[in-house]
């Protein structure tokens, strides 16, 4: 049905184009990989063309994929992305592949990004309407029937599982006329289905058997986002909350052995359940140096530690869709990235605190504190707490950055801790990061010369609840880059990494290194041909929380991308 | 797949023209909706794609403060557009108030606009004339590209004096 419906709109269009005045776009990216990951081969070749046209009120947007593979998830060739869309001054329409983020999201957020093989936006229409100049109701709905899924540690190209949903939603935006507040209250219905094993007891035969079977559920999910407006502050609260209904109950089944005879039973069975999430965000900025707190709340579907990687517990998670704002800081420094917190927005308490102030005109200084935890079972409570059974994470940060007419400089420290909670105790890991240099330097108007060193110390641990401390290690890590750019089209970089991290080397305590090194080019404006050769460390990449495991890669890869 | 690319092609050169800003509503910083083409209507506009997350981004910032300011004068505007998601958006505030931009900026949250120039690097700018034709485009900033940008500001305003 779906083919035939983007066939429709394939055709349709196109043909209501025939008149003046058209815009367009074409764009290509193609990547290829060759080389070895864990000793297996790792080759891919993903490529995706794109192209949009526009014609007064008119847009379309079209792309096509052929990847055999890609570089994450399965073969495939054929549509990636079809949109349509009506934007008038007063209301809009949107067919096709339909984006949208309710609030901040904790609701509603559906996104796609090519670069962890993550798409949980839905095939359906959107439509927005501008109420009396400066309110806004926006209806959505539309299916996803092929969601697929990674875990956070997920090392494996292909998805740990698939689900199906449907949603329809409604989100209204009402701004004060002298600027002072704004309200978006929202709603939202959905069906997911997804795979759950399931015991039965056969009484003809007295055995129990494991289905795979489909369980559905049904949610309802209602909130609102404020953000009042000072002359010289700012405050965004949002709240959601979620009721969920399901067709098999979530439930601990276990089977008990007596002689000859089985029984099975299921313990704790919830046909219902509820979740909420809330986030705070303060701004304060008097002039001198800016502030900003945020606080989040998220309880949208806490989970023993076994279930967190199950794909089957799908229904009881956070919702595909309900993704709100992270609430710590993603870093552009590779150190830092590779130890930062996968955000859970199943079961995360936690507060960042974020201060920048200019120390000179062209000195500027951030100061940034973060802390989360799980929450506690009985009563969540609304801090996190660095109980070492909550895993809790913590990062304190100091930058300084000079940017001055000829060199650009920064200069960071940063404390992390990271906690994984066990069964008798938990493994704790310290790491203290530098970054001394991440700087550049253009001598000429055509040449510019970058460097970057980050150092960090790290100490591991184990620590059982009741406070003794087990064995443990210590390992280093850096990670440099040289790189020149030349007239602006020309660039080389050298890349070394080298740690003696156990857990990147089978458990041995030896020093590793990667060298890699890449060019890239830009000869004409809009094309752009980048090309990389050697070992490549891999590590975590986290893009708006979500988070993949990537693993070292020895080989080469080439990407193209052109715009026309 | 073929026969879709070709169709896709087809459609688009042969109506292929001069390119324009696409017409689309954006919030400002206070939530309210602002039409694109309506800001950039009569005025030479240097619209510039940035992140809160970008570093390059942020080395630009203070070249574009000081173009905004040196041709307020001569019909020629700066729009920075955060194309920051819902997870980061709220970080937005911050930034330009430390970083003091002189400019006017409206967000890009679902990447509407952004997605229409095929583009994944940022920081992107683009440069329209009074009539929303796009003169020019850029990807990426390394230092010195601010001379490139008002090169071709400069370009715009003599072609528009000349008409």
């Amino acid at each position: 049905m779906f083919s035939a419906f983007r066939i429709f709109i394939l055709f349709a269009f196109p043909l209501s184009l025939l008149a003046q005045g058209v815009s367009w776009n074409i764009g290509l990216k193609s990547t290829l990989g060759r080389g070895q990951q864990d000793e297996n081969d790792y080759n891919y070749f993903e490529n995706f063309v794109t192209g949009s046209v526009e014609m007064g009120h008119w847009y379309f947007d079209l792309s096509l994929e052929s990847s055999q593979p890609p570089e994450y998830g399965s073969d495939y060739q054929g549509l990636d992305r079809l949109f349509i869309s009506y934007i008038g001054d007063q209301r809009s329409l949107e067919i096709g592949d339909i984006s949208a983020v309710f609030g901040r999201g904790l609701a509603l957020n559906l996104d796609e990004n090519q670069a962890i093989d993550f798409d949980n936006e839905i095939m359906g229409l959107r439509f927005s309407s501008i109420l009396f100049e400066n309110h806004e109701i926006d209806f959505i709905a539309g299916v996803n029937d092929a969601f697929s899924f990674y875990s956070p540690s997920s090392e494996l190209r292909k998805p740990d599982g698939k689900a199906a949903y449907e949603l329809a939603g409604m989100e209204a935006t009402i701004n004060s006329g002298s600027g002072l507040w704004s309200f978006g209250p929202y709603a939202v219905l959905s069906r997911l289905e997804s795979d759950y094993l399931w015991n039965e007891l056969d009484p003809s035969t007295g055995s129990v058997n494991i289905d795979t079977v489909s369980q559905k559920m049904h949610a309802i999910q209602g909130g609102w986002g404020q953000s009042i407006y000072g002359n010289s502050w700012d405050v965004y609260l949002e709240y959601n909350r979620t009721w969920k209904a399901f067709n098999y109950p979530l439930v601990q089944q276990s089977v008990l052995s007596n002689g000859d005879e089985l029984t099975l039973r299921n313990n704790l069975k919830e046909y219902t359940r509820e979740a909420q999430a809330l986030n705070i965000q303060v701004n304060w900025f008097p002039g001198k140096f800016t502030t900003m707190f945020e606080y989040k709340r998220y309880l949208q579907g806490p989970e023993k530690s076994s279930q967190k990687s199950d794909p089957l517990y799908q229904a009881s998670k956070p919702l595909p869709w309900q993704m709100g704002p992270t609430g710590i800081r993603e870093h552009d420094i590779s150190l830092l990235g590779n130890v930062t917190h996968p955000v859970d927005y199943g079961d995360e308490l936690g507060w960042n605190f974020e201060f920048r102030t200019d120390l000179s005109d062209n000195l500027s200084m951030v100061l940034n504190a973060a802390q989360t935890s799980q929450s506690q079972e009985v009563d969540p409570g609304f801090l996190p707490e660095q109980d070492l059974s909550l895993n809790p994470w913590q990062e304190y940060y100091a930058e300084f950055e000079y940017s001055g007419s000829s060199i650009y400089q920064r200069v960071l420290l940063a404390y992390t801790k990271q906690v994984l909670s066990g069964q008798s105790a938990a493994e704790i890991v310290e790491h203290y990061t530098l970054v001394p240099a991440y700087m550049s330097w253009h001598p000429s108007n055509t040449l510019v010369l970058s460097s970057v060193v980050e150092l960090q110390m790290s100490k591991a641990f184990s620590q059982r609840y009741s406070g003794e401390r087990l064995g443990g290690h210590n390992f280093s890590s850096g990670h440099f880059i040289a790189s020149a750019d030349f007239n602006h089209l020309y660039s080389a970089s050298l890349i070394w990494d080298v740690s003696d991290d156990p857990s990147l080397n089978s458990g041995k305590h030896e020093m590793q290194n990667w060298i890699s090194a890449e060019v890239s080019m830009k000869p004409i404006e809009g094309l752009w041909i980048r090309a990389s050769y050697g070992k490549e460390k891999g590590g975590v990449r986290c893009t708006g929380g979500v988070c993949r495991v990537l693993n070292p890669f020895e080989g080469y890869r080439m990407t193209l991308e052109w715009r026309l | 797949m073929m026969r879709l690319l070709s169709l896709l092609l087809i459609v688009a050169l042969s109506f292929g023209q001069e390119k324009s800003l696409p017409q689309v509503k954006l919030k400002d910083m206070k939530n309210k909706i602002q039409s694109l083409d309506k800001i950039v209507d009569g005025k030479i506009t240097l619209i510039n794609f940035w992140a809160t997350y970008c570093v390059p981004c942020r080395k630009e910032m203070k070249h574009l403060n000081r173009i905004s300011t040196t041709y307020a004068d001569s019909n020629v505007q700066v729009v920075g557009i955060s194309i920051d998601d819902s997870r980061t958006v709220g970080r937005v505030k911050s930034m330009v108030k430390s970083q003091k931009l002189n400019y006017k900026i409206l967000l890009d949250t679902e990447q509407k606009l952004y997605k229409n120039f095929n583009t994944t690097a940022m920081p992107f700018s683009i440069l329209v004339n009074t009539d929303g034709k796009i003169l020019w485009q850029h990807t990426g900033y390394l230092p010195g590209d601010e001379a490139q940008m008002e090169l071709e500001i400069k370009k715009a305003l003599n072609t528009q004096v000349k008409n």
